[in-house]
């Protein structure tokens, strides 16, 4: 288990698996309530995994594309709500929660996993049956999220005023939006392709 | 408050600790790309022979657009060999870290009736490219055939459900049925064992 929790840690500075993690650092740095959203995202992340080794569903076409505009539609809810009065009702912890969940979820669709030799033995050991494989995927996902984790510490240690926190909500936001266009608009493979260039050269 | 906030610091610098410690036990070194288990040294006692039930016979190579480094054009010519169908791409990390194995494998058996065939099926376009294949197949010492799988159709067609994985490696025995695979890298001195037995089998 552990060898499987390192090894999604090895992988999270490449670029298979960065975009699934961009999604969930956005969150991470947006959300009020962080701790209840790092919770809400391993548990998005762990079933969005297992969706992947399950290999039932078609995790590219349309359904990438919506898993783009999920997650359009929720950072760019979650930006606003910081200061719109209406939508106050989405910046209360436990829908934010839910939010990260949901986008944490989305974006293991956006994963295109390195296949180590952790993640091999679950992914072949999952063509006997996916449930079999569901503690091995669950420390695999924990340890792809360990730098989420890091940031929302880094977000408690700092406790940076109200009007740097909302610059960075506001950066964050900007950066997980485009990457989330480009997805919706159908570019993931370039932007897979783009990030593989810049760390392999 | 600045109690909350040290106790976060503190799990910090345990999660990076964590993380490093995840770095720095990186089985890679000792295990796959730069320094591969010689097959000749690999103890025959140690890894046990895996099961190697018959699941019939290997689907079809589709839309071949050609092979390189092959007089074959196909596996139907490699009957009477133990076949390893590797599924790779030269952009792929994964991939390239099991080559150095795949190198030793094919040195140590192909006089013994054993062959390689490299299913590249690209995951960019840049990888698509004949030139880019050949220069890259040269660089990481690729020396088995190569078969050209531009529109993954074989990719796809080999393995089951929606989702297709590099690296896949199969075994086919001497009849041309699939006896053994594996997702992904490592696994080698099973695949090693595998790859012996499936050799006694018929020799």
């Amino acid at each position: 288990m552990f060898a499987a929790f390192a090894e999604a840690i090895r992988t999270t500075t490449q670029p298979c698996t960065l975009l699934l993690l961009l999604p969930a650092l956005v969150m991470a740095i947006i959300t009020r309530g962080r701790w209840a959203a790092f919770a809400a995202m391993c548990t998005g992340a762990v079933l969005g995994g297992w969706l992947f080794i399950a290999n039932v569903v078609a995790l590219d076409g349309w359904r990438l594309q919506l898993s783009g505009a999920l997650v359009v539609a929720v950072i760019g809810l979650v930006l606003v709500a910081r200061s719109v009065s209406p939508l106050n009702w989405a910046a209360t912890p436990g829908v934010q929660a839910a939010f990260a969940s949901l986008v944490t979820f989305a974006a293991t669709l956006w994963w295109r996993p390195c296949i180590g030799t952790e993640l091999g033995v679950i992914l072949t050991g999952a063509r006997a049956g996916a449930l079999g494989e569901l503690p091995g995927i669950t420390a695999y996902m924990l340890g792809s999220m360990m730098p989420v984790l890091a940031v929302v510490l880094l977000m408690r240690v700092i406790d940076p005023s109200p009007v740097a926190a909302r610059r960075a909500a506001w950066l964050a936001g900007v950066v997980g939006l485009a990457a989330a266009v480009a997805v919706t608009i159908g570019r993931h493979d370039e932007l897979v392709a783009t990030l593989t260039r810049w760390t392999m050269s | 408050m600045r109690r909350s906030r040290a106790l976060a610091a503190v799990g910090l610098v345990a999660v990076v600790g964590v993380i490093g410690l995840a770095f720095a036990l990186d089985p890679s070194d000792a295990d796959t790309a730069s320094t591969p288990v010689p097959v000749a040294e690999v103890p025959a006692t140690t890894v046990a022979t895996p099961e190697l039930p018959d699941r019939g016979p290997h689907p079809d190579l589709i839309d071949i657009d050609g092979w390189l480094q092959s007089d074959v054009t196909s596996l139907e010519e490699l009957e009477g060999k133990v076949v390893a169908v590797q599924f790779w791409t030269f952009g792929c990390r994964n991939c390239t870290a099991t080559l150095p194995h795949m190198q030793e494998l094919y040195e140590q058996y192909a006089t013994q009736g054993f062959e390689i065939v490299g299913v590249h099926a690209p995951e960019f376009s840049h990888e698509a490219e004949v030139t880019n294949i050949e220069e890259a197949a040269a660089e990481l010492g690729v020396t088995w055939p190569i078969a050209l799988d531009p529109t993954k159709r074989t990719f796809h067609s080999w393995q089951e459900g929606p989702t297709a994985h590099w690296p896949r490696i199969y075994l086919l025995d001497r009849d041309g049925h699939i006896r053994y695979d594996h997702i992904g890298e490592g696994r080698y001195a099973e695949t090693d064992a595998a790859v012996q037995a499936l050799l006694a089998e018929a020799g």
